[in-house]
C-alpha cells in the first residue's frame, strides 16, 4: 500500500457512463480501471517591471512522465490518500529537470504573453509530486472497440 | 487636443483602471493566478477570442474594397465566413490527430516534424515573420488614420502617436489585456458597428433601397465582377478572392500553448459556438458598410474612413469618438499579439536554433525585443513614406502566408509520399509566385488571383520537389497511416475528445503496451 498526494476524484464510474452516453447514446461504454497519473506542480512567485510594477503568482505543473508543461488556471486541491491495486506508472522526469522546464515555460509564458518590457524574476516558491486519477474505458459501436482515457478530475476524454 | 481625443485618453484610462482592478485582485487571491486562464464565461471568452481576431482591416480594409469594387468585394466576406468552417472540416481532424502523434505544438513545429527537416522550419519561420510584420504594417497604417480622425493632427503625426499608443499598450499589456477589458472593447465595437450598419441599412431603405441607390449610380456596382466589369469573365480572379480566406486561414502560422485545464472544458465549447455564430453575422457587415458609403459619402478622400466617417454622420460626436476608439483597440490588440508573436518565432526558431544554441532565457527576451522594435521602425517608415492600401497589404500578408504553408499541412496529411523536398518547392514557390505576381500586378493580365496562381505553383512544387530527396521515414508513415484511419465513434463523440489530453494518451498507451508484452512474457 502507497500514500500518494492526490487530486479528488471528482467524476465517479456512473458519471463518466453517463457523461459518455450523453455524448453517443449508441454506443456502449465499459470503465475498466482507474490509473493514478503522475504531474509535478510548482508555484513560482513572478516579479516584473512594467509601466507598474508586478508582483503576482503562477502555477504550473510538469506531466512526470513526458515532461510537458502547462500553466495552471485555479490552484489545485490535493490530499494524501493510501492506494492499493491501482496502477501507478513510474516517473520518468525527476524533480530537478521537471523543476527546470516549469521554470523555462512559466518564463517563456510570462515574457509573450504578459508582454513585460523587462525580462520577470522568477522564483519558486513551492514544489510537490501529485497523482490525477484516470478511468481506462473501452468504448464500442458497431462491433469495433476502442479504449480510452477519462480524466476523472474534468471528466473530458480521449482515445488511446 | 479636440474633445474626441480627450475622450479616447479618458477610455484609455478606464481600461487601464479595470485591467488594474482585475489584476490587483488575482495577485492577492491565491485562487487566481494572473497569467493562467480564468473561471469566465462562454459569452465572456468568445468576445475575448473575436476583439482579438478582429483588427483594422475588419473596419477600414473591408468597407473600402467594398466602396471600390461594389458586390465583388462580398466574395471575400463569403470565403471568410466559410474559413473556419473549411478548416475543420477538410484539414482539421487529419491534422489534429497527426500533430498530437508528433508532440508538436505549433504549426511551423507541426511541419518540421511531419517532414523531418530542420530546414522546412527555417524557411517556414521566415516567411511567416516578414509577412507577419506586413499585417502589422497594416495595423500601423489603420491605426495612425485612427488616430488622425481623433485628434485632428496630420496622418505622419497621428502614426507616431498611434504607435506610441501601441507600445504603451504593448508594455502595460499584462494589465490592459486581462479579458474583461477586451470584453468592453469588444462589446462597443460590436454594439458600434451593429447600430451603425442598422442605421445606415434603413437610412439607404434597406437592401433594395441600396441596390436601386448604387445602379442609378453606377449599374456594375451590383455586379459580380467588380465595377466596370473590372474582373469579367475572370474566374481565376473571383476563386482566389473566395479562396484566400476560406482556406488561407490553414496556412496562418500561430502559436498554440497547450493548456492543462484544471476546470471543465464546458466554457470553451460554449465560447466556440458563439463566436462562430457571431462571426457569420459580423463579417458581412463592413462590406455592406463600404456599399452605403458609396452613396451617403460619394466624395470622401480616403474611402478606408468609411466607417468612421458613417459613425460621424449618423452618431452623436461622443459616442463616434468612443467607437472610434474601440477601432484603436483593436487595432492594438491585434498589432500588439502579432508583434510578440513574430518576436518569439525569431528568437526561438532561428536566434537559439542557429545562431546561439545556449542563449540565456534574458538573452532571448532582448534579441526578441529588438526584433520586434526593428520591425516596428521598418513598419512606421513604410507606413510614413509610401502607405499603401490596408486591403492591398493585408491581402498580399494573408495571401503570401496562405500559400506558403497551405499545400504543405493539406499535403502533411492527404499525401503518404509528400516530403521535406516538396514542402520547401512548395513553401519557396507558392510565397514567391505571390509575391512576383502581386508587385508585377499580373493579376489583370493573366485573369488570375496573385493567391490562386501561387496556389496552383504551390501544387506543382509540392508534386515535383516529392519526387526528390528521400522519402518519409517508417515512423512518419506509420503515423500517417494511423492518423487516416477511420475512428469508431460518432461524430458528436469525436467532436469532444479533449485534444489536451494527448500526451497522457500516448504515455498512458504506452504503459498498456508494456503491461501487455510483460503479461505475454509471463505467461508464454
Amino acid at each position: 500500500m502507497k500514500t500518494l498526494l492526490m487530486q479528488e476524484t471528482v467524476f465517479v464510474e456512473k458519471d463518466v457512463l453517463k457523461g459518455l452516453h450523453q455524448f453517443d447514446k449508441e454506443a456502449e461504454v465499459q470503465i475498466n480501471r482507474l490509473i493514478y497519473y503522475p504531474y509535478y506542480f510548482f508555484e513560482f512567485e513572478v516579479h516584473a517591471k512594467s509601466l507598474l510594477k508586478f508582483n503576482g503568482k503562477v502555477g504550473c505543473t510538469v506531466d512526470a512522465l513526458g515532461g510537458r508543461g502547462a500553466i495552471v488556471d485555479v490552484q489545485p486541491e490535493f490530499f494524501a490518500s493510501q492506494v492499493e491495486h491501482v496502477a501507478i506508472p513510474s516517473i520518468v522526469i525527476v524533480q530537478e529537470e521537471a523543476s527546470k522546464i516549469a521554470e523555462e515555460f512559466v518564463f517563456e509564458h510570462a515574457s509573450t504573453k504578459a508582454k513585460f518590457i523587462t525580462t520577470p524574476k522568477i522564483k519558486q516558491t513551492s514544489s510537490q509530486l501529485f497523482y490525477r486519477p484516470f478511468w481506462i474505458a473501452e468504448y464500442r459501436r458497431n462491433s469495433e472497440g476502442q479504449q480510452l482515457i477519462v480524466d476523472a478530475v474534468s471528466g473530458s476524454y480521449h482515445p488511446l | 487636443m479636440s474633445l474626441d481625443g480627450i475622450i479616447f485618453i479618458v477610455y484609455l484610462g478606464v481600461l487601464l483602471s479595470i485591467g488594474l482592478w482585475f489584476s490587483r485582485k488575482s495577485s492577492e487571491s491565491t485562487e487566481q493566478y494572473l497569467l493562467g486562464g480564468r473561471s469566465l464565461g462562454p459569452a465572456v471568452t468568445a468576445m475575448t477570442m473575436q476583439t482579438t481576431a478582429m483588427s483594422g482591416f475588419m473596419f477600414m480594409g473591408a468597407p473600402a474594397m467594398a466602396f471600390q469594387y461594389g458586390w465583388y468585394a462580398v466574395w471575400y466576406a463569403i470565403g471568410d465566413a466559410g474559413g473556419s468552417i473549411v478548416n475543420l472540416s477538410v484539414l482539421g481532424k487529419r491534422m489534429r490527430r497527426m500533430s498530437e502523434k508528433l508532440g508538436a505544438l505549433s504549426p511551423i513545429e507541426y511541419l518540421e516534424k511531419r517532414f523531418e527537416s530542420a530546414s522546412v522550419r527555417v524557411v517556414g519561420s521566415v516567411i511567416s515573420i516578414v509577412f507577419l510584420f506586413g499585417y502589422v504594417c497594416a495595423q500601423f497604417i489603420a491605426a495612425g488614420k485612427a488616430m488622425s480622425t481623433l485628434t485632428g493632427f496630420p496622418y505622419e503625426a497621428s502614426l507616431i502617436i498611434g504607435i506610441s499608443v501601441i507600445l504603451i499598450y504593448t508594455v502595460a499589456g499584462g494589465y490592459l489585456a486581462v479579458a474583461y477589458t477586451s470584453f468592453v472593447q469588444g462589446m462597443i465595437m460590436v454594439l458600434g458597428v451593429v447600430g451603425i450598419g442598422i442605421l445606415a441599412y434603413f437610412h439607404v431603405g434597406g437592401l433594395s433601397g441600396l441596390n436601386a441607390s448604387l445602379a442609378a449610380i453606377d449599374t456594375s456596382y451590383l455586379s459580380i465582377w467588380g465595377k466596370d466589369l473590372a474582373f469579367y469573365g475572370q474566374w481565376g480572379v473571383v476563386l482566389g478572392a473566395i479562396l484566400i480566406y476560406s482556406i488561407g486561414y490553414m496556412g496562418l502560422p500561430h502559436v498554440v500553448v497547450r493548456h492543462m485545464s484544471m476546470k471543465s472544458t464546458k466554457t470553451v465549447k460554449g465560447a466556440v459556438l458563439i463566436g462562430a455564430i457571431w462571426n457569420q453575422f459580423f463579417i458581412f457587415v463592413p462590406y455592406i458598410l463600404g456599399l452605403i458609403g458609396i452613396i451617403l459619402l460619394p466624395t470622401i478622400a480616403d474611402p478606408e474612413m468609411v466607417i468612421t466617417e458613417l459613425a460621424y454622420t449618423l452618431f452623436p460626436g461622443i459616442f463616434a469618438a468612443l467607437l472610434l476608439s474601440a477601432i484603436m483597440s483593436a487595432v492594438m490588440s491585434t498589432a500588439d499579439s502579432i508583434l510578440m508573436q513574430a518576436g518569439s518565432i525569431l528568437s526561438r526558431d532561428i536566434y537559439q536554433r542557429f545562431i546561439n544554441k545556449d542563449a540565456s532565457q534574458k538573452t532571448m527576451v532582448l534579441v526578441s525585443r529588438l526584433c520586434i522594435l526593428a520591425g516596428g521602425i521598418v513598419g512606421v517608415i513604410v507606413a510614413i513614406y509610401e502607405p499603401p492600401s490596408i486591403f492591398a497589404l493585408v491581402v498580399f500578408a494573408f495571401g503570401t502566408l496562405g500559400n506558403t504553408f497551405l499545400v504543405p499541412y493539406v499535403a502533411s496529411v492527404y499525401s503518404k509520399k509528400a516530403n521535406a523536398m516538396g514542402c520547401l518547392f512548395a513553401m519557396i514557390g507558392g510565397a514567391t509566385t505571390n509575391i512576383v505576381w502581386t508587385s508585377m500586378s499580373l493579376e489583370g493580365p493573366t485573369g488570375f488571383h496573385p493567391f490562386l496562381a501561387g496556389l496552383l505553383v504551390s501544387i506543382a512544387g509540392m508534386i515535383i520537389g516529392s519526387q526528390f530527396g528521400s522519402e518519409p521515414s517508417q515512423d512518419i508513415q506509420e503515423i500517417f497511416e494511423e492518423s487516416r484511419k477511420k475512428r469508431t465513434f460518432s461524430s458528436g463523440f469525436d467532436k469532444n475528445i479533449a485534444r489536451d489530453l494527448a500526451p497522457e494518451a500516448s504515455q498512458i498507451s504506452k504503459l498498456l503496451a508494456e503491461e501487455s508484452s510483460s503479461y505475454k512474457d509471463n505467461y508464454s
